[in-house]
């Protein structure tokens, strides 16, 4: 069950926009009340932001992972190294969106790789936060730096606001359980705004290339 | 100088984004981890928008190659990079056209070195490495304050910057081999 997530293109009738829906079993049974309130990491901007003058005021919560019952380790393992690189490999697995990473990176010119997961294993790191946000909470339009290979956002609770995409002017699902998975493109260029009072509660897994350290 | 880098002096960083104050991108700042601008001393941050809207609008009135993905390059004061590259397995590019839009210009510049045998199409899936300081190095290149110069990111290279100022530079990413975009300029064709 935690190695469970089904993709389907966002766009129905762009089969090549780097972004799908996903629907995760595990999550739709996740039960929200286990997140404890005292767990939510409170900022410390002035050790963040020390050579800017502009502090913003915190809107996005990070879930501590320490000591975590059994139910919330789970969710940070459907996310895993190992589970997203076999979710790749059964994305990849449909020629259309094999074309897409091909597109997007050359990485297999002399055929080394009879997977993406075999190039990409030793490549990526994977960072799985359960996050909260509340209202006011927005990040404008961007393009992920190139480090990213693509972003998993999926939603622990029926939420009210979800990703937008500016190329389609479209909006990931909200429904709890499901959520959206993108390749890093110019393409994808995406903001989150979210307004209204409830708690925004998603499991968020960015994958970034390991080339520096 | 090709195949490492070379100058574009007749391309100008907009006036608008040179007056604009740098604001950091809050999405550097969503990673718990801390890890989500690549490393230390070299981060990969987001453009500002403002900055963002104002360069990829300017760049495409001004030029006929594809605009790619911006990212801005940080490397702080008294750092650098590693030796690393950035080709078309990991980065979906070959080459990259630069602005430095902040540092010391005359004593912070990249290096380019070369391992021996080896093919540079495949040189950004091996890994960067911090060591060898007594790499041959085959070509280094200062910036030039409101010009661009596009750099051959798929040879090994790496940002020295031991000053006492940030060096940030926006890179807008090229899918073409470095030979090809200079020839594009030789015909005269790079311009619009």
């Amino acid at each position: 069950m935690f190695n469970s997530i089904n993709f389907s293109p966002l766009l129905l009738h762009d089969k090549f926009f780097p972004v799908w829906s996903i629907d995760v079993p595990y999550i739709k049974s996740f039960d929200t009340s286990l997140l404890q309130e005292n767990k939510w990491i409170v900022d410390q901007p002035r050790n963040i932001l020390h050579d800017y003058d502009h502090v913003p005021e915190q809107l996005r919560f990070w879930y501590k992972k320490t000591n975590c019952c059994e139910e919330i380790q789970n969710v940070y393992t459907v996310f895993n190294e190992t589970s997203v690189l076999n979710f790749f490999d059964n994305l990849m697995h449909n020629k259309d969106n094999a074309k897409i990473l091909d597109q997007l990176y050359q990485y297999n010119r002399h055929q080394s790789y009879k997977k993406p997961s075999r190039w990409l294993r030793s490549k990526i790191e994977c960072e799985t936060s359960i996050v909260k946000d509340i209202s006011g909470m927005s990040i404008k339009e961007h393009v992920d730096t190139r480090i990213y290979l693509g972003t998993f956002v999926c939603n622990l609770k029926d939420n009210t606001s979800s990703t937008k995409f500016l190329k389609c002017n479209t909006y990931g699902p909200t429904e709890k359980g499901t959520g959206v998975f993108w390749l890093n493109d110019n393409s994808t260029l995406h903001s989150i705004d979210h307004f209204s009072d409830d708690e925004r509660l998603i499991a968020y897994t960015q994958i970034r290339f390991k080339v520096l350290d | 100088m090709i195949p490492y880098y070379f100058d574009l002096p007749d391309l100008k960083l907009p006036k608008a984004l040179a007056e604009s104050p740098y604001v950091q991108h809050p999405m550097d700042f969503l990673s718990p981890s801390g890890s989500g601008m690549g490393g230390k001393t070299f981060q990969y941050r987001g453009v500002p928008q403002n900055w963002y809207a104002i360069l990829k609008d300017y760049l495409e009135s001004m030029i006929t190659i594809p605009v790619g993905s911006l990212t801005l390059l940080n490397t702080s004061a008294n750092g650098s990079s590693p030796w690393h590259s950035e080709g078309p397995n990991t980065f979906g590019r070959q080459c990259a056209l630069n602005f430095m839009v902040s540092g010391d210009f005359e004593n912070s510049y990249v290096q380019w070195c070369t391992r021996g045998d080896e093919d540079i199409l495949t040189n950004d899936s091996r890994g960067a490495w911090w060591e060898d300081d007594n790499m041959e190095v085959l070509a280094e290149h200062r910036m030039t304050e409101g010009s661009a110069t596009i750099y051959n990111t798929m040879h090994w290279h790496r940002v020295f910057n031991f000053t006492d100022k940030d060096r940030m530079v926006i890179s807008m990413a090229i899918n073409t081999p470095i030979e090809e975009i200079f020839d594009i300029c030789n015909r005269g064709e790079f311009f619009k």
